[in-house]
């Protein structure tokens, strides 16, 4: 066992202090005193079976140096379209000279910290109001240490020309540093939009990042998010996407996990008004030893609802992967029509894969199925493959890419999709030999 | 020049292929006939390589390679193409994206220049017209959703750009209407020529009034029990299979 001088939650509580009081100081302390209640949990807590984070309760992390700026050339190869307005933020710091996002009439988009100083007003209904942090470490201490993101608030009626990005980079320093990227999107009622997260670590500095994203959507409502994690080889991550959803509206949240020793993502959709329909999608790539866990949860709280979980998890080396989905059916929510999937494909003897479905339904009228498959490649495909002259490691890479084809197809913006399908092929066996992808 | 001597292979040690001995000369079509469970199949895909059969006995020579030598890919850039009976769909790899990734490995074992983009494109319009194949089917997943005479025309199509030495056709004719069928023995007539060589792997005579061979083999029992000139398909047809299977091996 490490010998601590320093409690970390006490540290936390140290560098709360210094933070600005103001319309959001109690849910802060709130959140702070659940997190030194809560800790971190042992592999015995239910909830934290699969991911071990002892070495996180033994790291003490400071906040970023409030100086930290980047030359743009750094962040170049993680733009996804030079036209796509983006908010740059480094090691939790925004950078004003790298982000080209504006608002314009309907369309908000703003620092939290801005939003926070002069209309706190707009943010108390939503703010940490959607991603539980009752009962999580990470969350408790996002929301405790919650000080700045981006916020994105559509007037009814009004549409998004163009996909926003926000990157959150992280480089750390010599010393651990604590990371707590922030998203807020409401959307009016009638509102179409697209959302895109690229979480980047630039080397190896031990960071802890805990990304908590809410996505608020009133009726016919028409919004897709998505979450691209690419951490540095140190980079503990772990975060929330949350979804409310009202009535007629198709919200979307993918997760897009490439990069990063421990990839704990916790989704949770509430669809609140009727004909409501919750996408959840995630592909995530495990190498090395590699962790993910993907936790999802699906509420259908008013009947007439759909949601489709599909999720995916390659695996290679010593990687291991965690899938639990709950769907809970509320009482009186009939016609609900829920399907979960989780396809796991093994490509190493010493890699593991476990998927907990759990469905909780309290209506009688309800059409929910789940499916969980752990596999290896298919012989006859990779046969067929070869017979063609695609040498046998490239064969399967082409095999891993069919299979994380039926998530990246349903990438809709065209500049992630592209930079996703390289990012896989750059990380295969044998890609020299795979075609570019177009 | 295909040289099969005295072939024997087995699956899940249960003997199929049983002392096969064969030779293609450049340029020559034969045709391989012979009742269901005769051995036509497996034949084919031990010639492509395929791991779930086991070679017991025997060689398979192409232009000097030992083909047993090697592995799938490389029999198929040595130059043996197989097309498959039944075509496996591939959903999430796009039909041009897989071709590309194969041309591209296997000009690259053959030492060739890899195709640009423009070189790539400009092959594919030329050879799919060759087998009147849709080039829309080419920006789906791999054979997904085709229909059965489109699987066949993609089969030939992929033989067309990969250009073998020797093309072994296993039963392309099963599930074809009359009008694909023909379109299909065009495609491969198109494609006949003085350095390639043709096994064309049948139950019915059908095939071979379009694809028409120099020779005819009749397996059963796997073994080749008779061969002859293209009149021997026809005899098949008229009298059934029973008019070789109580007969002895004629070359054996």
């Amino acid at each position: 066992m490490p010998t601590m001088t320093t409690d970390p939650a006490s540290t936390v509580a140290q560098r709360l202090k210094d933070l600005p009081s103001d319309a959001l100081s109690a849910r802060r302390e709130e959140a702070l005193a659940r997190y030194q209640d809560i800790q971190w949990p042992s592999m015995r807590d239910e909830a934290w079976r699969y991911t071990n984070t002892r070495e996180i309760a033994a790291t003490e992390f400071s906040g970023a140096d409030s100086s930290a700026t980047i030359d743009a050339d750094a962040v170049a190869p993680y733009v996804l379209d030079a036209d796509m307005p983006r908010i740059v933020f480094v090691d939790g710091i925004f950078q004003p000279d790298l982000s080209t996002a504006t608002s314009r009439p309907g369309v908000h988009i703003d620092r939290l910290a801005t939003v926070m100083a002069d209309a706190p007003e707009r943010l108390t209904d939503h703010l940490a109001a959607h991603a539980d942090w009752s009962d999580d470490p990470a969350c408790a201490l996002s929301t405790a240490m919650l000080t700045d993101g981006v916020m994105v608030e559509l007037d009814p009626g009004t549409r998004m020309d163009t996909p926003l990005h926000v990157m959150f980079l992280t480089r750390g320093g010599e010393a651990p540093i604590s990371v707590h990227p922030r998203v807020l999107v409401v959307a009016g009622d009638e509102t179409t939009g697209t959302v895109i997260e690229s979480h980047v670590g630039l080397g190896g500095n031990t960071v802890l990042t805990t990304p908590v994203t809410e996505l608020i959507a009133g009726d016919k409502v028409n919004l897709d998010h998505y979450r691209m994690v690419r951490e540095g080889s140190n980079t503990w991550h772990l975060g929330d996407i949350a979804l409310h959803q009202g009535a007629h509206s198709e919200v979307s949240s993918c997760l897009l996990a490439f990069d990063g020793p421990m990839i704990r993502t916790r989704m949770r959709a509430t669809l609140a008004g009727e004909h409501g329909n919750a996408i959840l999608h995630g592909l995530a790539l495990g190498h090395g030893a590699r962790h993910i866990e993907n936790l999802l949860r699906v509420n259908h709280m008013v009947p007439n609802c759909r949601s489709r979980e599909s999720f995916k998890h390659v695996l290679e080396d010593n990687s291991t992967a965690a899938f639990t989905g709950r769907i809970y059916v509320a009482e009186g929510a009939q016609k609900t029509d829920a399907v979960q999937t989780n396809r796991n494909l093994v490509l190493s003897p010493t890699a593991r894969a476990s998927a907990r479905p759990q469905l909780e339904i309290y209506a009688d009228d309800v059409k929910c199925t789940h499916g969980a498959t752990t596999g290896e490649l298919d012989q006859e495909s990779l046969f067929y493959l070869q017979a063609r002259g695609v040498p046998t490691a490239a064969a399967r890479s082409m095999l891993v890419q069919a299979f994380a084809g039926e998530i990246l197809d349903d990438v809709a913006p065209d500049s992630l999709r592209g930079q996703a399908q390289m990012l896989l092929r750059d990380r295969l066996p044998a890609a020299e030999h795979l075609a570019m992808v177009e | 020049m295909l040289q099969i001597t005295n072939l024997h292979a087995s699956i899940d040690d249960t003997p199929i292929l049983r002392g096969i001995d064969l030779t293609i000369k450049d340029g020559e079509v034969h045709s391989l006939m012979g009742p269901n469970g005769s051995g036509k199949s497996t034949l084919a895909k031990v010639l492509a390589g395929d791991e779930a059969y086991e070679v017991t006995d025997g060689s398979i020579v192409l232009d000097g390679q030992d083909l047993l030598e090697l592995d799938p890919h490389e029999r198929a850039a040595a130059g043996m193409f197989m097309a498959f009976q039944y075509p496996v769909e591939i959903p999430g790899v796009t039909m041009k994206y897989f071709l590309r990734t194969a041309m591209n490995s296997v000009r690259k074992y053959r030492e060739q220049e890899e195709l640009d983009a423009y070189e790539f494109l400009s092959l594919v319009k030329e050879r799919a017209a060759m087998v009147e194949l849709d080039t829309d089917l080419l920006d789906r997943p791999v054979n997904g959703g085709f229909s059965g005479g489109e699987k066949k025309r993609a089969e030939i199509f992929q033989m067309a750009m990969l250009e073998p030495s020797i093309c072994v056709l296993d039963e392309t004719d099963s599930g074809l209407d009359i009008d694909a069928l023909r379109t299909v023995a065009d495609g491969v007539n198109k494609m006949r020529g003085a350095d390639r060589s043709f096994l064309v792997i049948t139950h019915y005579q059908r095939l071979l009034t379009y694809i028409v061979p120099d020779i005819v083999h009749v397996l059963v029992d796997g073994r080749i029990v008779r061969s002859g000139g293209k009149e021997l398909a026809l005899e098949l047809e008229e009298q059934g299979y029973a008019l070789v299977e109580d007969g002895h091996p004629v070359d054996a």
